[in-house]
């Protein structure tokens, strides 16, 4: 009663109490602006530190780091929600055998079903919580756990815990819910960067695993994106920045003549061009306009198609529709020949056995016999030779070939006064090969040197050729090879001659198929055609084929 | 009581003290005061003197006269809605004790939030308040240098005593000139209300030998100057004393607290709107009485300070001399013996007393008081008649 008293006039004179003191409170004032500060800086800095290569551990500990010096806090839990489950996939300090399952009775998961905005849970060291998280030994005594939301949704959990007991100001539980939403929105964040970059990369590997360039550029000819392939891999890639098309692709110093990107930007729609490269190749050329938001074009893809094969094709079905036409013809006259002939031999024999015949009329007669039999061989060679049914890879002497193929038009070479040479070689190894195809480019070789000669008044002459010859990795091969002294072939022309459609004569005389298809026989027989020429010297034309090794 | 404290705010004193509002203010750091004042004072142009001394350091002001006597809770939300809404950063009152405890309150609630309920009681103030200047127009409150509030809560009809040494001003400019503007009534009841202070200070329970100088010197010079002071307007020195009376009155009891005669005046101040100091002038005889039996000695002090010759006198017949001689100032001054009340109901006695045990003034009364105690003082002191009268 006494104390009592005593302790109520304590109270009223004041003796336990002092004025306050604005110092004091400006420094308790600053300290919490310190703190306070150093929460936003925190906060801040989760933003700004956190990429998309950082793992959910390396963003907990960073956050970690500083945290104890804002907020009472021994330990850091991040629990994620994945599909149906909850897991606790980091903890700072870090835990052996993370990725637990939170246990379906947790807290945790109450909190998820509630849609609660932060639990503060005093549980002094021995809830059972701790236990189903295993996290008995860290003592905690304080938790908040801080749902992470994205929009509408939790993806996850931020569990702040201090072995401190009644640790948290109302301060703090905003504090932590700050920085849950912070966090909430870095993970966000590099899941939506993990998928615009994986987005990103299947369509850089898309536009990569073409093997035709594609590049797409502006308006200037710069190349704004490229795949890196090129036309020809002989031209020298340069690097993509600041380059125009026509350098990177071609080399050249200006832009293409037949460019279409004017015709482009004009019309905003797609174009295309067929063109020849300078090493033969033939590419599909596509311009596709690509438009801004509004509109406008700003840059256009050019996509260029290497066809040269397939023209190839093309040319090669043409010349063998040709030829069959031909062959088909071919046949029909030698055979309409045939009886007409076998009348005059026959007739010109009856007169050679009359008796009293001779003199002046039996050498006629002679030569009419021999003329007959001749021209009856050449259509016996025309209707073998335009026979259809495709004979068959067989052991070839190309002597043969170049025989057969003489009797059939030495006689219109000759007429043009051209002189013919042979140069066979000796026990030439018979080569594995189609004869008929043989045939065919050996004739195509005759008619081009013939059409080289053609108009020239100096003497002329054709050489024909055969041989073996070894090569430097000591293979064997042999060769045919047509020689004339005509024009030669311009060194420009040279690298096309066997391109198809190429061909310097005037349409009515020439397809620009013949030495296309002849090379493309010449390569199905593993072989190739080689050129040499030298302009108004002339041009050597020379089949090469390999040799089995048992053909030596 | 073996260990006990003394606060004073810094004190000016004298004629023409107030000249020196405007630098005090500046020193304290302030830019914009909230000037609080009631009407009575304002119509004395005290207010004007003090905001052209303002003017006159540089500084800039808000005022706001709109408190009554008795200063209610919702004046106190208003005042500081104006002080927030003004952006000010130091408070000067100018008045008496009224204005200076809005003040007070304004003060807490700036930077303390809540209403000023919160804070009824003990050392309930957390945050330190804004720079406090008090310039006491009435000399008797005692609030320019004490640690208390009183508030009146409108719905509970009870004055909230609110205590903190941060409720002491920062400074007390204290200008004898100003008080001759009171009138002789106002000068009588705020003289005989430092009176009270001193003598219920001086027999307090937490009297200390600091407190009982500046009690003993307040009853002296209010035993020679109230008179001449509420005679005469323009009688300086006598008003110059007074002013010192009641300051030194107001800094006894901030420190060593009342007694019974405030806690049963409090509970008649709710009710009846009579000045304080003419309560407490005519409770202070009754309560003497009751105490004498306490504190004989101190009373003999008293009837000596009051101008008595305890000479041939046994220590009982000189402290019946104190009460006589408050008596006769009391009456001096046309002060009733008794209080009149419109009704005398058992129910309403009741309720005073009850109230009044729960004044914390009665605490540190000299002699021990129960129930049957101040009912029996209020039955003495209260009659039937006009309230007021």
């Amino acid at each position: 009663m006494i104390d009592e008293k005593t302790r109520l006039i304590e109270n009223l004179t004041g003796v336990r109490s002092s004025k306050l003191n604005y110092y004091v409170e400006l420094k308790k004032r600053n300290r919490e602006i310190v703190i306070q500060n150093r929460r936003l800086e925190i906060i801040h800095q989760l933003g700004r530190d956190i990429n998309i290569d950082m793992s959910l551990e390396m963003i907990l500990k960073r956050v970690y780091e500083n945290l104890p010096l804002v907020i009472s806090c021994d330990f850091l839990g991040l629990v994620m929600l994945e599909g149906s489950e909850l897991r606790l996939v980091a903890t700072q300090p870090p835990m052996p055998g993370g990725g637990l399952m939170v246990p379906r009775n947790s807290l945790l998961w109450e909190t998820i079903r509630n849609q609660q905005e932060q639990v503060y849970l005093c549980i002094a060291g021995d809830g059972e919580f701790l236990d189903q998280l295993h996290l008995r030994e860290y003592e905690l005594c304080c938790l908040i756990a801080n749902p992470l939301r994205v929009k509408q949704n939790i993806i996850g959990m931020l569990v702040i815990g201090t072995r401190e007991s009644d640790a948290y100001s109302r301060n703090d539980l905003n504090f932590a819910r700050q920085l849950a939403d912070q966090l909430a929105i870095c993970i966000q964040n590099r899941r939506l960067y993990e998928e615009v970059v994986q987005a990103k990369r299947e369509w850089e590997e898309t536009f990569r695993a073409l093997a035709d360039p594609l590049l797409l550029t502006d308006l200037d000819y710069n190349v704004l994106l490229d795949n890196g392939r090129y036309v020809d891999s002989i031209d020298s890639p340069e690097q993509t920045g600041g380059k125009k098309c026509f350098r990177y692709l071609w080399g050249r110093e200006q832009k293409c003549e037949h460019c279409l990107l004017d015709e482009v930007c004009a019309t905003g729609k797609p174009a295309y061009r067929r063109m020849q490269t300078g090493t033969g190749k033939v590419l599909d050329v596509f311009y596709y306009p690509v438009f801004n938001d509004q509109g406008r074009i700003y840059g256009v893809i050019h996509h260029l198609k290497d066809v040269t094969a397939s023209v190839h094709m093309q040319a090669k079905l043409i010349q063998s529709a040709k030829l069959a036409a031909i062959g088909e013809m071919a046949a029909g006259v030698a055979h309409e020949l045939n009886s007409p002939l076998t009348v005059i031999i026959g007739n010109a024999q009856i007169l050679q056995r009359e008796p009293g015949t001779e003199h002046q009329a039996s050498r006629l007669l002679k030569d009419i016999v021999a003329c007959g039999l001749r021209c009856k061989k050449i259509i016996q060679n025309l209707l073998t030779f335009a026979r259809q049914e495709p004979s068959a890879v067989a052991p070839t002497d190309l002597n043969e070939v170049v025989e057969r193929v003489l009797s059939l038009i030495k006689y219109q070479i000759n007429l043009n006064g051209i002189s013919v040479y042979t140069d066979l070689a000796r026990d030439l190894p018979r080569v594995a090969a189609n004869g008929q195809q043989l045939d065919q480019v050996l004739i195509n070789l005759l008619l081009n040197a013939r059409d080289a000669l053609e108009g020239l008044k100096r003497e002329r002459y054709i050489r024909i050729s055969t041989g073996v010859r070894k090569s430097k990795d000591g293979r064997f091969y042999v060769t045919a090879a047509v020689e004339d002294n005509g024009r030669g072939i311009s060194p420009e022309n040279l690298s096309r001659v066997f391109d198809p459609f190429f061909t310097t004569k005037e349409a009515s005389l020439g397809t620009g198929l013949g030495l296309s298809v002849s090379l493309g026989i010449a390569q199905a027989h593993g072989g190739t055609i080689e050129v040499e020429s030298r302009p108004g010297e002339g041009s050597t034309f020379t089949l090469v084929l390999p040799l089995g090794e048992d053909q030596l | 009581m073996s260990i006990s404290k003394f606060v004073a705010p810094e004190i000016i004193f004298g004629l023409g003290a107030l000249s020196q509002v405007g630098e005090s203010a500046l020193r304290l750091g302030a830019t914009r005061l909230f000037v609080i004042s009631d009407p009575g004072v304002v119509a004395n142009q005290w207010v004007e003197k003090a905001i052209a001394r303002l003017k006159e350091a540089g500084l800039s002001f808000e005022v706001w006269f709109e408190v009554t006597s008795n200063p209610k809770d919702y004046e106190v939300v208003e005042g500081v809605k104006q002080y927030l809404a003004a952006g000010c950063d130091a408070i000067l009152a100018v008045g008496g004790g009224s204005p200076i405890d809005v003040a007070k309150a304004v003060a807490i609630l700036a930077t303390n939030k809540g209403v000023i309920q919160d804070y009824e009681g003990v050392n309930k103030i957390t945050r330190p308040l804004p720079p406090l200047l008090v310039v006491p127009t009435t000399a008797g409150s005692g609030s320019e240098v004490s640690q208390f509030a009183i508030i009146v809560d409108t719905r509970r009809k009870i004055k909230m005593t609110i205590i903190s040494k941060s409720l002491v001003p920062d400074i007390a400019i204290i200008d004898p000139v100003v008080l001759q503007t009171k009138d002789a009534r106002l000068t009588a009841a705020t003289g005989l209300d430092a009176l009270s202070h001193a003598i219920e200070s001086f027999v307090s329970l937490a009297a200390t030998p600091l407190t009982n100088v500046h009690a003993l010197n307040a009853i002296r010079l209010i035993a020679r100057y109230l008179r001449p002071s509420v005679a005469c307007r323009t009688n300086l020195e006598a008003k110059a004393a007074m002013a010192m009376a009641a300051l030194q009155a107001g800094l006894a009891f901030s420190n060593a607290i009342l007694g019974a005669t405030h806690a049963m005046a409090h509970q008649l101040d709710a009710q009846l709107d009579l000045h304080h100091g003419e309560t407490n002038a005519i409770l202070l005889p009754y309560v003497m009485e009751f105490n004498q039996l306490a504190c004989v000695e101190k009373f003999a002090q008293i009837a000596e300070a009051m101008g008595e010759d305890p000479a041939g006198l046994s220590i009982w017949e000189a402290a019946e001399k104190a009460i006589r001689a408050v008596r006769k100032l009391a009456g001096d001054l046309d002060i009733p013996e008794k209080i009149s009340v419109e009704s005398l109901s058992e129910e309403y006695i009741t309720r005073l007393t009850q109230n009044a045990l729960k004044d914390a003034c009665i605490i540190t009364n000299p002699r021990d008081v129960t129930e049957r105690d101040i009912h029996h003082l209020f039955t003495l002191v209260l009659k039937r008649g006009r309230a007021g009268d």
